[in-house]
């Protein structure tokens, strides 16, 4: 069993039923801690693993970190430490080993090699050091650690629906968790765990137990379930752990804009069809919008890239030459959504030929020589439409070796088209058809980013006159994600995520239209309960046209102007 | 024209905005002109979007959702209220607010932040703690002077009004015509006084008044009070001048002195109290009172001064506090609210 799960909580949920405690083989550990707090904790924790690699016997070591980038620098520095230290004391080489999510399934293999030989028999051992984050704490064993190096945070998702933010921030552990740590070291003979903070600190300062996902995450989708199954009252639900009150009225609000649950919170037709997708609400509802504009068959493919852990396509890290901007969405492209390459997909087979005729002479060579940083221009936007052309017509090229002359993620690329199998099959089943605009339509792009904002309307950003992105509603300063590749800023952004990490950014943005939100979103766009912005502005100004527009026509094809003589008389 | 004529002069407008202008024209042109600047500056400069964003992001996660939201409309249709929790009521209460977002700078270990925050404080306060202890000093030390100072002046103030009643009431005494030997060694007093034959010159030309008019009661007081009041007139002047440098050059005369004071009011005391103690025996008495000077020499400046009080009090019916002299006892006790200065409040 695992030391976070609180036995106790789920034994008195379950009307005290009878606790059976299967307890694992573990030996013991001995918990050190530090005799003041940290000024820096990465700086202790690359000292403390050089102390065990110098004065310990030998066993390897885990030290957990917060993030890749950490990860990264922790791991290079502890490399050159370790090298200053062969030089001036002969101690034994370290393998140093990182070990994150977002790293490829080979490079994570890599945490289970055997620690290098020492350099003279009966010398200073060598070990292992594997650097990572807490993936290593419940998901996987890794054999022959002895040495647990703790400081005490890890990076925590939690949803605010104040402000309807995902934030990814570092946040220190709880107990629960710091024991689960010290108890890896353990695993195969008595170990030792290092806590880089004081006794005190751990007493006082961290909480029992880690907030349950249920109390940080975005409740759409579960509320939908819940409604799904005939739960009408959700205040008076037996949670486990309730959540907050204003998670669920977020929810709530989403599911009435999407038209999923009615005024009185009962689900409605729409709402039984989104239910039937194992989506976020915006996604179901994008898809089922999607017939009405022609574009089934892209949004499909979108949903089944963004509905993946990634939130769009992954490609090879090896592409840019161990470039970090490897994620790159979809809905990116060029600014226009997908729209450039979508063309590719559906009509011009041809021109991905073309393109990968061209590069594959210098293939993969191009992405290895290619100094860091820089990255080659549109390679994002070939790799999208080639892999969207793959998604979209199933062609047998999805091998191994094609995916990898084309810098792209198999798993990913392989998981994603599972998805839209699966997918498919519900539209299917409900009679969605799946259907194509005519490419050579001038309204093919709009149609598709028209699609989107049927599902994401709530999720828009506006440019102010001020140079910054203002969030619908909230207000909310935002930045585009770098890994953007919108090339201009346009005044109307829609965003799948909106995530705090060191800053407010929203992630996979396209470019939508005033015009649209008004037109597909009237509720949510009463411009009545609208907070003051330059946005609420432009879109009032938009209503105006539209009205006078109407009017126009009324009046049958008389001028602006003659319409305001007219008036003056 | 008619317009005009119809403003009220009175009406709400007019006065607020009278107050407004009256209270803006408290401040000086210069004081107005810096403000003045300062909003300029302020309105002129424009955060970093950092900083921007920061603030937008604190007032909205503090912002609680309000009641004209949908999702808190639809939620209070199932029966949920504003400050409820989820979940079963008989169960423990879920989350009130949802979970704190804290955006974490630097590497700080854990702990740290508080061991800083305690460190901080604790330096803070102890910064507070010197400054107020300096402050209460000097506060102290200042209120301590000022009440000095004022008890000082009150005694020189009772005595030299128990001078003007006792001269009053010796202008009997003056007629006789004794009063001038007094007189005049009271007016070389200020030459003599140092000198120890001061006092014996003051026994000996005290005790041939007392005896000159021994046949008059009222006349042998007026002659002591004579001297108390100078005397007291003397003493008053004496520690004002003495005072700043508290060990003078004349450390064994002044208590002395000022005993002769307190030595004579002392037995006149015993004479208002009972008359009839003759004049031999009191200067006998007063050589045993000597012993006794000292002591009420190192008297407090308010025990001085309540006695000079109640002195008035009981000789003049005067009540120094209502600055008033009454016809007699059942006047004084009638009119007068009490002894204490307090009492006059």
């Amino acid at each position: 069993m695992s030391a976070t799960l609180d036995a106790g909580k789920f034994q008195k949920y379950f009307n005290d039923a009878p606790l059976l405690s299967v307890p694992g083989r573990n030996f013991p550990v001995e918990i050190f801690y530090t005799s003041e707090a940290e000024r820096d904790y990465l700086d202790a924790a690359i000292r403390t693993v050089m102390q065990i690699h110098l004065c310990e016997p030998e066993g390897d070591i885990l030290l957990f970190l917060t993030g890749e980038e950490e990860i990264e620098d922790a791991c290079r520095k502890i490399r050159a430490e370790c090298d200053k230290q062969i030089r001036q004391v002969k101690c034994g080489p370290m393998l140093v080993i990182p070990l994150y999510s977002t790293l490829p399934p080979a490079a994570q293999q890599r945490i289970f090699a055997v620690a290098p030989q020492p350099n003279k028999p009966n010398g200073l051992p060598s070990r292992k050091v594997v650097v990572s984050t807490n993936i290593a704490e419940t998901s996987l064993t890794i054999d022959g650690i002895v040495y647990v190096i703790d400081p005490g945070f890890s990076k925590q998702k939690v949803y605010n629906p104040r402000i309807r933010v995902e934030s990814l921030l570092v946040n220190p552990i709880s107990k629960a968790s710091a024991q689960q740590r010290a108890g890896r070291a353990g695993r195969t003979r008595p170990g030792k765990a290092f806590r880089l903070y004081t006794e005190k600190a751990f007493l006082k300062e961290l909480q029992e137990q880690t907030y349950p996902e249920i109390l940080r995450s975005n409740l759409g989708s579960v509320v939908l379930q819940l409604k799904k199954l005939g739960i009408d009252d959700l205040v008076h639900f037996d949670f486990m752990d309730p959540p907050a009150p204003e998670t669920l009225m977020r929810a709530l609000e989403l599911l009435n804009y999407l038209e999923a649950l009615d005024d009185g919170g009962n689900l409605t037709s729409v709402g039984k069809v989104m239910a039937e997708f194992p989506l976020d609400p915006q996604l179901a509802k994008m898809l089922m919008a999607s017939p009405r504009f022609r574009c089934s068959n892209e949004i499909l493919s979108i949903t089944s890239m963004l509905s993946g852990k990634s939130g769009g396509v992954v490609l090879l890290k090896d592409a840019w030459g161990g470039d970090r901007g490897n994620i790159r969405p979809i809905c990116n492209a060029n600014g226009s959504l997908c729209c450039d390459s979508l063309r590719s997909i559906s009509h011009s087979a041809k021109h991905i030929c073309k393109a990968k005729q061209r590069e594959e002479p210098s293939g993969r060579g191009e992405g290895a020589v290619r100094a860091p940083g820089q990255r080659p221009p549109n390679v994002t936007q070939r790799r999208t439409e080639t892999y969207l052309y793959a998604l979209t017509h199933r062609t047998d090229e999805k091998e191994p070796s094609w995916c990898y002359n084309n810098f792209l993620n198999e798993r990913s690329l392989k998981s994603a088209d599972s998805v839209r199998m699966q997918l498919k099959r519900i539209m299917e089943r409900f009679d969605l058809n799946l259907v194509s605009n005519n490419f050579e339509d001038k309204l093919y792009y709009v149609n598709t980013r028209k699609a989107l904002t049927s599902g994401f309307f709530m999720q828009v950003a506006h440019l102010e006159p001020t140079g910054h992105y203002l969030t619908v509603k909230d207000n909310q300063i935002v930045k585009l994600h770098p890994s953007s590749c919108l090339d201009h800023r346009p005044e109307w952004v829609l965003y799948n995520e909106f995530v705090l990490t060191t800053k407010n950014y929203i992630r996979t943005c396209t470019e939508v239209k005033a015009e649209w939100l008004i037109e597909l979103a009237p509720t949510y766009y009463d411009l009545r309960n609208f907070p003051n912005c330059e946005g609420k502005r432009m879109l009032e100004k938009v209503v105006r046209q539209k009205a006078k527009g109407g009017d126009e026509r009324e009046k049958s094809g008389s001028g602006r102007r003659n319409g305001k003589e007219k008036k003056r008389k | 024209m008619a317009e005009f004529d119809e403003e009220d002069y009175m009406s709400e407008k007019f006065l607020k905005a009278a107050a407004e202008t009256s209270s803006s024209s408290t401040k000086s042109y210069a004081e107005r002109r810096k403000q003045q600047l300062r909003d300029q500056q302020q309105r002129a400069y424009i955060k970093p979007r950092t900083v921007l964003e920061k603030e937008a992001r604190e007032r909205g996660l503090e912002k609680e959702i309000g009641e004209e939201n949908k999702g808190m409309k639809m939620l209070m249709k199932m029966g949920f209220s504003k400050g409820m929790t989820l979940g079963q009521t008989s169960k423990e209460q879920g989350l009130k607010a949802p979970i704190t977002v804290e955006l974490k700078s630097g590497r700080k270990g854990i702990g740290l932040e508080t061991v800083e925050k305690r460190k901080a404080e604790e330096e803070l306060e102890a910064a507070m703690a010197k400054r107020h202890e300096a402050n209460q000093d000097f506060r102290d030390t200042m209120i301590s002077r000022f009440n000095e100072g004022r008890i000082k002046r009150r005694i020189k103030a009772a005595a030299k009004m128990c001078q003007t009643l006792d001269e009053k009431e010796v202008g009997l005494f003056t007629a006789f015509g004794g009063s001038y030997g007094a007189r005049s060694w009271i007016e070389k007093d200020n030459w003599c006084y140092n000198s120890s034959a001061f006092l014996a010159y003051v026994f000996a030309r005290l005790t041939t008044c007392t005896m000159a008019v021994s046949q008059s009661p009222q006349g042998i007081q007026s002659n002591v009070l004579w001297i108390l009041a100078t005397d007291e007139d003397d003493e008053e002047e004496n520690p004002i001048e003495d005072t700043p440098e508290e060990s003078g050059p004349l450390p064994a005369l002044d208590p002395g002195l000022s005993s002769v004071v307190v030595d004579v009011k002392e037995d006149k005391d015993e004479k208002v109290v009972s008359p009839s103690v003759s004049s031999s025996s009191d200067f006998g008495g007063r050589k045993g009172t000597m012993a006794e000077r000292k002591e009420l020499g190192l008297m407090k400046l308010e025990d001085k001064l309540d006695r000079l009080v109640a002195y008035l009090r009981a000789k003049h019916f005067y009540c120094f506090w209502c600055g008033a002299q009454y016809t007699d006892e059942e006047d004084l006790g009638g009119a007068c609210p009490g002894l204490m200065e307090e009492d006059h409040d």
